[in-house]
């Protein structure tokens, strides 16, 4: 309990300094928002009348903290590039990137274990080297290269998909899903090379354990010791290393996004650093960071339960 | 007994060495000037002439491609000694003074840790602005929390070793210590990790280009080139393959030196 709390309340600290950082960020860039919305020509009346209207003459902290209250409540204010509020931009954006997140995830979890533990049986030196060269391979192409290629092979040679012809979860769901099946795979391909390599390293390190020899020596089959003994026991470094998974699919998610033109947070952020629209930017930022963080969190939790040996 | 050949560290060289070469011939001379543009030659395929074949301008892909590899490497490098430097300084300092100082800087790199790369490279973009001056500002302060966090775990280490001690105990100074005593002991760490982050430097960098962020107009530069290339990728798609395939072999040639060096004891 005590190691909860402890965990709670570093969380809560770590997104408080995050907020920190994230606000003071964007209230120090050059250009202030009253001028850049009306343009260098506006006269000093009308800027200070907006720069009032927008809480800029107020001192930063007390601005932080309006800020923060507000985004504590979900309200991020007003994009200054489509004049509406970010939430409403954000809104069923959110749900197509969860679908594309969770797809993602579900293919790494699906692929990355049985090949993992094909790749860590392989005791010969061709089959050895042939698993780590694939690996290494995969582990190097950039995700907006995968996705070209996917969109080439299965929508121009293929055509089992249109690109750009993206329905929306709320109209059909499952034509949603199929949609983003494709982007999906450009995401965890990388991904699963890497949980590969992580789990054949890690089922090999265990291999080497006492226990393995009282296993062989109890009269266990070599199937046996694997999935009766090594599997569990290798599995549980791969819980932390699924919590940098899960973060490098929300990120690689913005740029295949984009390849794919689907509607989602990472081409609204895309767009918004291009136009310098920093109340989109700063409210996409604090999602990603949160959702970071809580991640890490229940990785750290779950680890916990699994491995109850574990202090802070 | 016959020493096994270290094949990674081989062809990883090789590779490198090759990339490498076309890279920094591709900052000053190439085939074809990157952006001579021909209306015959528009999105024309491979030939011996233009052996990556031609872009929707009718500008040479090879000479194209040479050269972002060659910017792609450039900022690779100096993205990756910077945070590398000022990295390594921040992590001695916060591995050596200790105490509250340190704590401040590992809570800084723990939070900073848990964020993919991308994601920061973008945030930083944003506040900076697109181009290649900012990108390579905000990608190398993005290395620093990594290499502070291998210096200060070496200094660590190395800090209650003997040597050390008596160093201390015969009267050096600080900066002596550091410099002539930690430094050359803990330097094939921190350079094992510039190879990991070398590479993350060529996927950020080409990954911002992809999102027109980084190199601008008409400079060539590898991610921008698979940027325009989607639009084409039924009439041509050479156009898309060959940078991509760049930059798989950009960071396929490192990763395996890293490998192969990693083998060597």
């Amino acid at each position: 309990m005590k190691y909860v709390l402890k965990k709670i309340l570093t969380l809560i600290i770590a997104l408080l300094l995050i907020s920190i950082v994230v606000f003071l960020a964007f209230s120090v860039i050059p250009g202030d928002a009253a001028i850049s919305k009306l343009g260098t020509e506006a006269t000093p009346e009308r800027i200070a009348e907006l720069r009032e209207m927008l809480g800029l003459d107020k001192p930063i902290l007390e601005r932080y903290f309006i800020w923060l209250g507000n985004a504590v409540q979900l309200d991020f204010g007003t994009s200054y590039q489509y004049n509406v509020s970010v939430n409403s931009l954000l809104g069923t954006r959110i749900i197509n990137s969860s679908i594309l997140s969770i797809i993602s995830f579900i293919m790494v979890i699906v692929f990355s274990i049985p090949i993992g533990i094909f790749s860590a049986k392989r005791r010969s030196v061709p089959g050895r080297t042939a698993m780590t060269t694939i690996t290494q391979i995969t582990m190097g192409v950039p995700s907006f290269f995968l996705g070209v290629l996917i969109t080439y092979l299965f929508s121009i040679i293929l055509k089992m998909f249109r690109l750009g012809d993206f329905v929306s979860p709320a109209d059909s769901f499952w034509g949603a899903c199929a949609y983003l099946v494709f982007p999906a795979i450009a995401i965890a391909l990388p991904k699963i090379a890497m949980t590969v390599k992580f789990l054949t390293t890690s089922i090999r390190a265990e291999l080497h354990k006492d226990y393995v020899r009282t296993a062989y020596a109890k009269g266990h089959t070599k199937n046996g010791v694997l999935y009766g003994h090594v599997l569990k026991n290798s599995l549980v470094p791969v819980i932390t290393f699924m919590g940098v998974i899960v973060a490098e699919i929300v990120a690689g998610s913005i740029i295949v996004e984009k390849v794919f033109s689907v509607p989602g947070v990472g081409t609204l952020l895309i767009t918004a650093i291009t136009n310098r629209d920093y109340p989109v930017v700063e409210a996409v930022v604090l999602l990603f960071a949160f959702l970071i963080i809580v991640i890490n969190f229940i990785v750290d939790m779950i680890y916990k339960i699994v491995d109850p040996r574990v202090k802070i | 007994m016959k020493k096994k050949r270290n094949y990674n560290l081989i062809i990883g060289c090789i590779i490198t060495g090759i990339v490498l070469l076309l890279a920094l011939v591709g900052l000053f001379w190439t085939p074809y000037p990157t952006t001579q543009m021909s209306l015959e030659l528009k999105l024309a395929p491979p030939s011996i002439a233009h052996i990556f074949g031609c872009d929707h301008f009718g500008r040479d892909v090879f000479s194209r491609v040479m050269q972002g590899m060659g910017t792609t490497f450039l900022v690779s490098i100096t993205t990756v000694s910077f945070g590398m430097i000022v990295g390594t300084i921040i992590g001695f300092l916060a591995g050596y003074i200790g105490g509250w100082f340190d704590e401040i800087i590992m809570r800084i790199n723990d939070v900073l840790n848990a964020f993919p790369s991308i994601l920061l490279a973008l945030v930083l973009v944003s506040f900076f602005g697109s181009g290649l001056l900012n990108v390579i500002v905000a990608l190398g302060i993005l290395f620093i929390p990594s290499f502070a966090r291998i210096a200060r775990s070496e200094m660590l280490r190395l800090k209650g070793l003997q040597f050390v001690q008596s160093a201390r105990l015969i009267g050096d100074s600080h900066g002596r210590i550091i410099f002539s005593q930690i430094l050359p002991n803990a330097y094939t760490t921190i350079l094992a990790s510039a190879a990991v982050g070398f590479n993350n430097a060529v996927l950020a960098e080409a990954g911002l280009s992809y999102m027109g962020l980084g190199v601008q107009p008409p400079d060539a530069s590898l991610g921008r080139m698979i940027s325009e290339a989607g639009s084409y990728l039924l009439k041509a798609p050479w156009y898309a393959i060959f940078p991509g395939v760049a930059i798989i072999v950009l960071v396929l040639g490192v990763a395996l030196i890293s490998e192969g060096v990693s083998k060597i004891d």
